[in-house]
């Protein structure tokens, strides 16, 4: 035991002198690790980011079950559907409480003159979930008729600075009271977050006619059962559990869109770009060093030994290069956020990324110690 | 260990058209504890022969043994095994790493073969070529004679049966030409070591117990004495 470690110890050392000794190469790899963590994780925030923008409203919302018009591909594309639905499916075994909800694109006059588009969403009370409700915020500013909320990073695009104040959404006077954080818009034009009974001044929809019903299970019961219940006694709607709409909004929103589609594949390429990267760079470094390699295999080295030396050099590289890239992806990430409100680095990508460019290491390792094993011993005689 | 025998060794580099022979129906027996000097114009196979005797190549054709055991049927990895525990090397262009110190070069050999008191052993050796205050120092703040004097250290160190040394004195002055040909001449009285040095430095001629002559690639004269 005392051996190997003696043994490991001395080829650590080899391994980590021979790699800081040539500090030119080693910064281009550096560097070269460095930009490929850093890129990755930064597509994989971005990616990350805009699938939970995706669905940000169907997660937040308090429903285990959703019923919505036949065909929307997402909460975004809200079409009518009756409102007596939200009443009788409360007759479906399974079913504990049902809210409605009211959503669509609304124009929102500002009151520096001009006209944007908001999204807006407003769900009976006691279903908003994660969503806080605009009475709270109303209250707190000293009551308004009409109170509205909108996320803190889209109070510029509305050009309201300062809160509250009076604006009009389709004509309607209201008041935006406050903001709420989490509900950052990813489709350019704000969520506006209103009362249920606000919203139908601001939409165009009848008054027998809702944009979603939430259903809130039963204590013992499924989501599925639940929604299969639904099924059997609604036709002409679509009724998806929580997850389900959720995972369909993004897959829309992704690989549906355009712009999603081209975020998608900017991160698979971004992804691949890093790996290539990785691999090109420990490949090199290792191709570079052939001559000592050929030295150490006359002097008898084992394949082994050749290989756990470029290993050690290879993660040696990696882990250096992923840390300095990481240590970017914070900052660059909060700095983004003024222009990319969705993005967002969980702490799992960290490790993600750690462990791609750690299994890439010992994949390029593999690869790089190819020809540094092959090669011809007998060269060490040629001066 | 005893002797080193080659019998009617071939060996060619290249393909096709480009194939040339190195060596032609070599057959040569080297003894133990002598100071053996392999001499000849340039491409006559000297090294071609040195790669062969000293198990970095297996020969197109004949056979070579050490000690009664037949190289010529090892694969690689056991060829490697049997330069790491019987085969030491002295190279023209030194071939030090660069990037470690004195003791760490010959340190690492001697931890590729599995010595626990590598560091001790490692000292020991570089004082031995009188190199103990010059440890800490990397080949790029050593003379030629000094990196040199390492390498002989690091092919000593692991106290080798078989001493290979491929022009050791080409690139050294006079002086340390001749500091290297005495301690190449002291390694060679350990009971049963092989020394074999090819060279074409007249200034090794007297060191030398016997002398292999070579030309096109085979062996046209091997003389015992100066």
């Amino acid at each position: 035991m005392l051996k190997l470690v003696h043994i490991y110890l001395d080829r650590l050392r080899y391994a980590g002198t021979s790699l800081t000794h040539a500090r030119g190469r080693l910064t281009i790899a550096l560097v070269g690790i460095t930009f490929s963590a850093f890129l990755m994780a930064v597509q994989g925030s971005l990616l990350y980011g805009f699938t939970l923008a995706a669905s940000r409203i169907i997660d937040a919302v308090d429903g285990d079950v959703w019923i919505v018009a036949p065909g929307i591909p997402a909460l975004e594309f809200a079409s009518p559907i009756e409102e007596r639905i939200a009443w009788l499916a409360r007759g479906v075994p399974g079913v504990a409480e049902t809210g409605r909800g009211i959503s669509g694109w609304a124009p929102f006059q500002r009151n520096d003159g001009g006209r944007t588009f908001v999204f807006a969403v407003g769900a009976t009370q006691g279903f908003m979930g994660k969503i806080p409700s605009p009475d709270g915020a109303a209250n707190l500013v000293g009551g308004r008729k009409v109170p509205l909320q909108v996320d803190e990073t889209d109070k510029n695009a509305l050009s309201e600075t300062s809160l509250p104040i009076g604006v009009q959404v389709a004509g309607v006077k209201a008041d935006l009271v406050g903001s709420i954080k989490g509900f950052a818009a990813f489709l350019g034009t704000p969520f506006v977050f209103a009362r249920f009974e606000d919203m139908r001044n601001f939409l165009p929809y009848k008054p027998s006619t809702i944009s979603f019903v939430l259903v809130r299970k039963e204590p013992g019961s499924s989501a599925e059962s639940v929604r299969d219940a639904l099924r059997a006694r609604f036709q002409n709607v679509d009724i998806w559990t929580k997850n389900e709409f959720s995972s369909k909004s993004r897959i829309f929103w992704l690989i549906k869109t355009g712009a999603g589609g081209a975020l998608s594949l900017a991160a698979i390429l971004g992804f691949l770009i890093g790996l290539s990267v990785v691999a090109q760079t420990i490949y090199s470094l290792t191709v570079d060093n052939v001559e000592e390699y050929a030295t150490l295999r006359a002097l008898g080295a084992h394949k082994g030994y050749i290989k756990s030396i470029v290993l050690i050099q290879s993660l040696a590289c990696g882990a250096t290069g992923t840390f300095f890239g990481l240590l970017g992806v914070g900052p660059f990430a909060d700095a983004a956020k003024a222009i990319v409100t969705w993005i967002s680095v969980p702490a799992w990508m960290y490790l993600l990324v750690s462990v791609v460019v750690a299994i890439l290491c010992v994949l390029a390792a593999s690869i790089a110690s190819r020809p540094a094993i092959a090669i011809e011993p007998a060269r060490v005689f040629r001066a | 260990m005893p002797e080193i025998v080659a019998e009617r060794v071939d060996l060619a580099f290249g393909k096709g058209d480009a194939r040339t022979s190195a060596l032609r129906d070599v057959n040569v027996t080297i003894e133990p504890e002598a100071f053996t000097i392999v001499m000849g114009p340039s491409g006559s196979g000297k090294t071609s022969l040195l790669t062969v005797l000293g198990a970095l190549i297996a020969p197109d054709r004949g056979r070579v043994a050490v000690g009664g055991r037949d190289l010529t049927s090892m694969c690689s990895e056991r060829l490697a095994a049997f330069r790491r525990e019987n085969v030491g090397f002295v190279f023209q262009s030194f071939r030090l790493m660069a990037g470690l110190t004195a003791e760490e070069n010959v340190r690492m050999s001697l931890s590729m073969r599995g010595a626990l008191d590598s560091k001790k052993r490692a000292l020991r050796a570089l004082a031995e070529v009188g190199l103990e205050r010059k440890a800490h120092l990397k080949p790029d703040a050593m003379s030629g004679g000094e990196k040199q004097r390492v390498a002989v250290a690091r092919a000593l160190a692991h106290d080798p049966m078989i001493l290979l040394a491929d022009e050791p004195t080409a690139s050294l002055d006079r002086a340390s030409g001749i500091q290297v040909g005495e301690m190449l001449k002291a390694a060679v009285h350990r009971p049963g070591r092989v020394l074999i040095v090819v060279t074409h430095d007249e200034r090794l001629r007297p060191f030398a117990d016997r002398v292999i002559q070579m030309e096109d690639g085979t062996v046209v004269t091997a003389r015992t004495g100066q």
